[in-house]
């Protein structure tokens, strides 16, 4: 039964993806995003399913997994019905438009390999010896929820009290709900649970960023890209702490990645454009700020591309957009219209002092003052470390015309916006505030900047033509 | 001069990168030799941080700690809680550890039950209309209202 907690929203997630896309999804590389998004958005689906069965009929039962089973088991014989069809030749594989075919520089990829066992070695020996229960946010919101949702029984409900200041019950309840759906399969509260899903949302993201800048970029780059991401120890600490930080920056990175993708390889953009609305979703669903993020995608993808590009094709894939995010965002809807208190940020007392924070030019100071000051900082100064990179390496030019890496830094940029906001309104001492939280903020944007840097500058070889196995 | 040298010294270490990595470009090593000894160190300091200065979070302590307590408060029962603890985990920790039962902070408003958490205290308390039903022996008590 173990097991089966474990493989089921993987088998889910992954038959989305041959589904989806049968021509790549098994190949090579590929596996990796079909294997880890996979997974991600099988998290996604099965935390809702659990939800919305634990608010509706009661504690998921014999009944709940039955129905979860045959979901995995009708989604696997499609995929495999779609997968026979396209290696038989009645669907062509779209390759993707850009990519750069040279050799793997053999002594890069094996200092890859050696300090990605390394990294995992020490991720999981600080998850089960330091922090097998997390750290504070775990406690007080993220395991603390699923505990009640596990323990409760009839009183379940309780977990939308809000008896101290850092309780979070508005929260959204991907990370939450996929805790408490494996607990109540495996019958009794493991502690490795939590730490299975950090690793997976942790070492995810590392693998589906190796994958994407591989897959555009060519793998060279794609090992420089992880190697960055071995410098930023802060990303293995909080996703040890077990916090949504991570799976959030799991979700919004890959939205990002899967759109690169639709521009990269058109003729698969309104497929693609289901995942991508899927993503999206499950980061709204794993956390406040990902609402935010799935507003911006919708207003970045769709209406900021309306008179660019064909209005039918745009169509196409919006509404395959928001068929990907139904499901989860229905669920989003349902958790809080009938369950969710209002946020600590966002009610009606803070909306009415709205006005005195919107004019107070010297609060605009002290949080963009602060914002700065932590960014430059994050992880002993790592952005430096990019800045000198990028001014000795240089942006590889032939990225930019053609295609929508600027619509992807507009989104990022937004989002920190809306983070500069969200502070401007707190009703928190604004350096508490941001101090207490900034870093964790960061770390949610973390990989996506490192992709759009690896995407947009050179790569490592002298010249891709030239580059040989060494 | 000044740009002689570095002209000088670029080209010095153009030859020395070459001669070791022919086919990446310097700025490579900008991030390969920084992230070889980072990820190196960081192992190295978890494993300090465990196996040597044998630190870990405190959840761990008080879920230990409380286990007997859990076997012996009814199901969804509401206490009261007093420590001699200041951190803001402490209360945090013992919600955690305890669900479903629900602390109360302080001795308002009374409940059936108390839960005294004294580590850095040696005497045994007394409160006003309770009685001590057990003592776990690791600061951790339990009271029960007087009928």
């Amino acid at each position: 039964m173990g097991i089966l907690a474990l493989i089921s929203p993987l088998v889910i997630g992954a038959a989305i993806i041959v589904i989806l896309l049968p021509e790549n999804s098994l190949r090579g590389i590929w596996l990796i995003l079909t294997v880890f998004l996979g997974a991600g958005i099988g998290l996604g689906i099965t935390s809702s399913t659990t939800f919305v069965w634990l608010g509706m009929i009661g504690s998921p039962n014999m009944g709940y997994l039955t129905a979860e089973l045959s979901l995995a088991l009708i989604l696997s014989l499609l995929a495999f019905y779609r997968f026979q069809q396209s290696r038989y030749g009645k669907s062509k594989d779209p390759s993707l438009n850009g990519r750069e075919n040279c050799a793997s520089i053999q002594w890069l990829k094996c200092i890859f390999v050696i300090l990605l066992v390394v990294s995992a070695a020490s991720f999981v020996i600080k998850a089960l010896f330091n922090n097998p229960h997390g750290t504070f946010d775990a406690w007080t919101i993220w395991n603390y929820r699923a505990r009640w949702m596990f323990k409760g029984g009839d009183q379940w409900l309780y977990v939308f009290a809000r008896v101290s200041m850092g309780d979070k019950p508005d929260y959204p309840l991907l990370l939450t709900g996929s805790i408490f759906r494996m607990w109540k399969i495996l019958e009794k509260d493991y502690v490795a649970v939590p730490i299975i899903l950090a690793t997976m949302f942790t070492f995810g993201s590392i693998l589906m960023l190796f994958f994407s800048i591989a897959e555009l970029r060519g793998k060279n780059q794609g090992y420089l890209a992880v190697m960055f991401m071995f410098i930023s120890t802060q990303f293995f600490n909080v996703g040890s702490y077990q916090y949504a930080d991570v799976p959030l920056a799991f979700f919004i990175l890959s939205t990002l990645i899967l759109m690169s993708l639709q521009d990269n390889c058109p003729k698969l953009s309104v497929r693609i454009a289901f995942l991508t609305g899927l993503t999206a979703s499950c980061a709204a669903w794993t956390k406040n700020e990902g609402l935010l993020f799935l507003v911006l995608v919708g207003l970045i993808r769709f209406i900021g591309q309306l008179g660019k590009t064909d209005g039918s094709k745009l169509m196409k894939e919006f509404f395959s957009f928001l068929s990907g995010l139904a499901l989860v965002v229905g669920t989003l809807i349902h958790f809080k219209l009938n369950f969710a208190p209002a946020n600590d940020l966002v009610n009606q007392d803070n909306l009415e002092k709205l006005g005195t924070y919107l004019f107070d030019t010297d609060r605009y100071l002290l949080v963009l003052t602060a914002i700065l000051k932590k960014i430059f900082t994050f992880n002993e100064g790592i952005i430096w470390l990019m800045i000198v990179y990028l001014l000795i390496s240089g942006f590889d030019r032939s990225r930019f015309p053609d295609k929508r890496i600027l619509s992807y830094l507009i989104l990022m940029f937004l989002m920190l916006c809306g983070y500069f906001f969200s502070y401007l309104i707190s009703p928190h001492d604004v350096e508490w505030h941001i101090g207490s939280s900034i870093r964790r903020l960061v770390i949610q944007l973390w990989p996506s900047w490192v992709f759009l840097f690896f995407y947009c500058v050179k790569g490592p070889e002298k010249s891709p033509a030239t580059a040989r196995d060494r | 001069m000044p740009k002689e040298n570095l002209k000088r010294s670029k080209l010095f270490l153009e030859k020395h990168l070459n001669k070791y990595f022919p086919s990446v470009r310097g700025p490579v090593l900008l991030i390969v030799v920084p992230a070889f000894f980072v990820a190196l160190f960081y192992f190295y300091s978890i494993v300090a941080e465990i196996f040597i200065e044998k630190y870990h979070q405190p959840a761990i302590d008080y879920e230990l700690r409380l286990a007997a307590l859990k076997e012996d408060l009814p199901l969804h029962a509401v206490f009261n809680y007093v420590s001699d603890q200041h951190e803001a985990e402490d209360f945090v920790l013992v919600r955690y550890a305890l669900i479903p039962a629900r602390p109360v902070r302080g001795m308002k408003p009374k409940q059936d039950y108390l839960v005294v958490q004294y580590l850095d205290t040696d005497t045994i308390p007394k409160f006003d209309s309770y009685f001590l039903k057990r003592d776990y022996g690791n600061g951790v008590m339990l009271f029960q209202r007087n009928r």
